[in-house]
């Protein structure tokens, strides 16, 4: 009983834990401009992150080490360098992105302005980090991250015409009046939301500061391949929602108050308490998983102690890295540069650095002398590999069509 | 504390995206398309992006007069959307001409966007004052004033 409470715990928090600041605005914006011809990007996108994760969580819970604390070591110190540069750039710029996220939900709660919030939101974020349980952590904010599902309960009392939306989910194709570069920008953007490289190194030393071990796998499968998934179908219901309400008007998503209206325009009032709370729950967590992430892999890299599982004294290193993290993203969002553009910039340069993050991963988890038994098997390699393919050609494509498209303007 | 005198930097962010849009019409088109089809082109992409604003402020007015958002949110959103508008009025404004032959497009551009800024105005002074028949006439005018864009970039494009 005890197992399956855990179980059924994973697979809830992985569900609400799925969907982050990049998530919201980028499936928002595509379901505004492209309705559900985009769906496939996030099936894809979703497919690639479970088989990664799936690798990442075994070798953490086989070989009881961290993903970046074996890249090092693995594939020597300069292509370690070369992943830690990339990934933490990423996951820092993620970081800021989902601080601005929590201070706009709040904004969009209070009418307060969100540069007002942003300092109170560092501070937070920081405490959490320092005070709260990892396990508290990833729970809480995992369960509450649930709320989102009031998307797709706006989708459903929408009732829309089912056909067309089905109908453009599964005969994908450019919109008439987008350009096919546009298309393909936000399709790369999608995928970068999906496979953002921090999941994976939050996933991974979570399963190290957790304490899992190989009887843990099936634990852990069932919460990448259950979890991940529907959280998955929490994207899909914010881009159908954006495109029920949105894409008719001509509205093109560009701040968080546009993501929020379709579900206000289907439920109300009590809609949009659950959408802030779905909101402040996603960005606040991502915020500390973010935080944490850049804490893990610098210390994992040079080889500091490291993790909420041991006292903060102890690990200070690990935990000045975290701090200076969150005043270096507040000290950002402080300039008044816009949360959503820094959004838009992070799921791109997260597909430029995905090759950085996932062909360390594999290599890492075909390594018998790490994983013994555990090593990937023919299925794991072959999808592997084959995303490794996507996730090569997602990064050299994304900086030509951002500069082609203007940012997908 | 209310919404009102603070503003998003929204208006830098989306004059920097028209700007791209129309750096981009550049790479993709080659510098040597015609001035007046590339003017052209900018102004539909600032009536574009005008509407995308307008009716925003138009849709959380209109939720918060049916009494089914909150003031507060209505009032974030709306501010969002003037801030929106009055970045793309002014970066268009701003543009020169290519030619004598392009100040038509300019002048009904200029108007139709200084339309729209005007009746998003008016509906965020309405909100602020908490006054509901107010924010649904404003709101009225909003939608004709969206009309006009839309009918002008459809015409332009």
């Amino acid at each position: 009983m005890k197992r399956l409470f855990a179980v059924a715990l994973g697979i809830l928090t992985a569900i609400g834990g799925f969907v982050d600041i990049g998530d919201l605005v980028t499936n928002a914006a595509v379901g505004s401009r492209f309705g559900l011809s985009l769906v496939w990007v996030v099936v894809v996108g979703v497919l690639g992150i479970c088989v990664f994760a799936e690798m990442s969580g075994r070798v953490a819970a086989v070989s009881g080490r961290a993903t970046f604390d074996l890249i090092r070591e693995r594939l020597g110190p300069q292509v370690g360098l070369a992943a830690l540069v990339g990934s933490m750039a990423v996951t820092f710029l993620t970081l800021t992105a989902e601080i601005g996220g929590v201070a706009l939900a709040l904004e969009l709660a209070t009418s307060l302005n969100y540069l007002l919030w942003v300092p109170v939101v560092g501070v937070l974020v920081w405490v959490v980090l320092w005070r709260v349980r990892f396990s508290l952590l990833e729970n809480g904010f995992g369960l509450a991250g649930l709320a989102l599902i009031v998307f797709a309960v706006a989708v459903w009392k929408l009732g829309p015409d089912w056909g067309p939306l089905v109908s453009e989910a599964l005969h994908p194709a450019v919109p008439s009046q987008e350009e096919g570069s546009t298309y393909w920008f936000y399709a790369v953007a999608l995928f970068g939301a999906a496979m953002t490289p921090y999941e994976v190194f939050f996933f991974s030393s979570g399963g190290v500061e957790e304490k899992w071990g190989p009887d843990s796998l099936r634990t852990m499968r069932a919460n990448v391949f259950i979890g991940f998934p529907l959280g998955g179908l929490l994207s899909v219901a914010i881009a159908a929602a954006a495109a029920i309400v949105l894409r008719p008007q001509g509205i093109e998503v560009t701040t968080l108050g546009q993501v929020a209206l379709p579900v206000v325009t289907a439920l109300g009032t009590l809609g949009l308490v659950l959408v802030l709370v779905g909101f402040f729950a996603a960005t606040f967590g991502a915020a500390c998983e973010t935080g944490l992430s850049v804490g893990y892999s610098v210390a994992q890299y040079f080889g500091w102690q490291w993790g909420k599982f041991v006292e903060p004294l102890r690990a200070a290193r690990f935990h000045t890295v975290v701090l200076l993290s969150c005043i270096a993203g507040v000290g950002i969002l402080l300039t008044t540069v816009d949360p959503i553009m820094v959004t838009e910039y992070s799921v791109v340069f997260s597909a430029l650095a995905l090759p950085l993050t996932y062909f360390p991963i594999l290599v890492v988890a075909n390594d018998r002398t790490y994983l013994g038994r555990h090593v990937n098997g023919r299925l794991a390699n072959v999808l592997g590999t084959a995303y490794l393919v996507v996730v090569v050609v997602a990064s050299l494509a994304a900086v030509p069509l951002m500069v082609v498209t203007g940012a997908g303007q | 504390m209310s919404r009102a005198g603070h503003r998003r930097p929204l208006a830098g962010r989306r004059s920097l995206g028209t700007t791209a849009a129309v750096v981009a019409a550049l790479v993709t088109t080659g510098c040597t398309s015609d001035p007046t089809a590339v003017y052209r082109d900018s102004a539909v992409a600032v009536l574009e992006a005008t509407l995308s604003e307008a009716r925003t402020a138009e849709l959380a007015g209109r939720l918060w007069v049916a009494d089914r958002s909150p003031h507060a949110m209505a009032v974030v959103v709306v501010a969002e959307s003037e801030t929106g508008v009055g970045g793309e009025t002014s970066w268009f404004e701003e543009q020169q001409p290519p030619n004598r032959a392009s100040d038509p497009v300019r002048g009904r551009t200029v108007d139709a966007l200084d339309g729209a800024s005007s009746a998003v105005q008016a509906v965020r002074i309405s909100l602020d004052r908490f006054d509901r028949p107010g924010t649904r006439a404003a709101l009225d005018e909003l939608r004709s004033a969206c009309s006009d864009l839309e009918s002008l970039a459809e015409e332009l494009g």
